[in-house]
């Protein structure tokens, strides 16, 4: 064969060492746009809709029917038990939400004259399906099935029976992403209803292994704070609609500049077993500018 | 080609047992890191170049479904890959200890590097807690889980792709 016959080329590949530097400082740059400029990805939120929660949708729904038939099986018989015990409730609490019902009709009357409308049984409000729990061990968030199609917006308040979950930080076509109260980041501004004291309420993962998230910043002034009091979501607060009931209080402590009082809350809401949750469909800063 | 998709394939599912099947399980609080064993098995199986793009994508769908600093996870996954690529040379299909100390290595950089970047700069700093409650607990569950899913993607390598070394 003559020298001079070429020999066929190789394909071409960029070398992996300038695959690794191209990449990272896509990641890098990435970071810096939503970490300091603070520029959703929307775009990029669109990988997740037709690949991922489709197939997240399908496992869940099946696992929840297994879940359910074994759950049921199980519970037949304390099932009647409890049933017998519910209807001799039943007969006492018609008797109470009789009188309720007529003091709900007194307050409406006063709320009206008074023009405040606040309670949040009134929010717009719609359900969706947990489909994907949390990816690691160090986070609270989780993932439903209603996103920006079915008119989900990022700082719409999420609840699940009466108690505030938290909130959605991020928004697909077809999934919102929840950041629950729970979340080692998560703060939310609170009042204790009984005596209208402010106290700011942090997730904290170290302490959730006993079912407790903390609270701080409670004013040294507050004395009629008590263990027990309920805690909702505060007026002040720019994402939470106010009045959602978050927990009780159930220990109280000092803190060592004789300057605030710290402790623990128990959530109202049991965060082990979410499967359907309620989004408010209405976000705080549009109630504001009412 | 075939490569490439037989690896998107495998991320979707195991991004779905990891985020759907095991939180449903409820075994324990905790959950394994099952993505990480992906990404550190394709880069000691396939090489530098399949670890770097595996841990890349994985790393985006978690950085999407996770948190709001985007690119943490992809950074993270994607340089695992690649050093795990860097051990393709010692890796043989009968070995058995390199992959374990591979795998349980890269899921102790993973862990400690999210608690120093997002918990320890947060002045979160009772370390002993966490890593007996959080870290040593996953590396174990996750170690376990990697004796059911190493045999599936060594079936994959050395009979799919027909790796020559198989037998060596």
């Amino acid at each position: 064969m003559s020298p001079l016959v070429k020999k066929p080329q190789e394909k071409f590949k960029l070398p992996t060492k300038y695959w690794l530097m191209i990449l990272s400082g896509v990641s890098v740059i990435l970071m810096l746009l939503t970490f300091v400029f603070e520029i959703p990805l929307s775009p990029l939120n669109e990988i997740v809709s037709f690949t991922i929660v489709p197939l997240q949708k399908g496992v869940s729904i099946v696992g929840e029917n297994l879940y359910t038939k074994k759950e049921l099986m199980k519970q037949v018989n304390d099932l009647v038990n409890e049933n017998n015990e519910l209807l001799k409730q039943v007969n006492d609490l018609t008797r109470e939400n009789n009188e309720l019902q007529q003091e709900k009709y007194e307050l409406n009357s006063l709320r009206k004259l008074l023009e405040l409308d606040e309670s949040y049984s009134d929010y717009p409000k719609t359900g969706a399906r947990v489909i994907s729990g949390s990816t690691n061990n160090w986070f609270s968030t989780f993932i439903i099935d209603k996103g920006s199609n079915q008119g989900m917006k990022v700082g719409m308040n999420v609840l699940a029976g009466g108690g505030l979950v938290g909130r959605i930080t991020e928004v697909g076509s077809n999934w919102s992403r929840v950041l629950s109260i729970i979340d080692d980041t998560s703060n939310i501004s609170c009042m204790v209803l009984t005596t209208h004291d402010h106290l700011m309420v942090s997730g904290n993962l170290a302490t959730m292994e006993n079912g407790y998230i903390t609270f701080n910043q409670l004013s040294e002034n507050a004395k009629d704070v008590e263990v027990g009091d309920k805690v909702v979501t505060s007026n002040i607060s720019d994402v939470y609609l106010s009045g959602i009931q978050v927990g009780n209080i159930s220990y109280m402590e000092h803190d060592s500049n004789h300057l605030s009082i710290s402790g623990y809350i128990s959530p109202s809401v049991n965060f082990e077993h979410i499967s359907e949750v309620l989004v408010i469909t209405k976000l705080k800063s549009d109630i504001n500018q009412q | 080609m075939k490569r490439a998709i037989i690896n998107i394939v495998l991320i979707i599912i195991l991004f779905i047992l990891q985020t759907t099947v095991f939180p449903m399980l409820r075994i324990t609080r905790i959950i394994p890191n099952v993505l990480i064993i992906l990404v550190s098995c394709a880069g000691f199986m396939q090489g530098e170049r399949e670890g770097l793009f595996v841990g890349f994508i994985c790393g985006l769908l978690l950085d999407i479904t996770t948190f709001d600093v985007f690119g943490f996870f992809t950074l993270l996954y994607m340089v695992i890959g690649y050093l795990n690529g860097l051990f393709h040379n010692l890796f043989y299909l009968k070995d058995l200890k390199i992959p374990a100390i591979l795998i349980m290595t890269s899921d102790v950089v993973c862990c400690f590097t999210t608690y120093i970047v997002l918990f320890l700069l947060r002045s979160r700093f009772d370390i002993i807690y966490y890593f007996t409650n959080i870290i040593l607990p996953e590396i174990v569950f996750t170690l376990l889980v990697a004796i059911f899913i190493y045999p599936v993607l060594w079936v994959i390598e050395a009979y799919v792709f027909k790796k020559k070394n198989a037998e060596s």
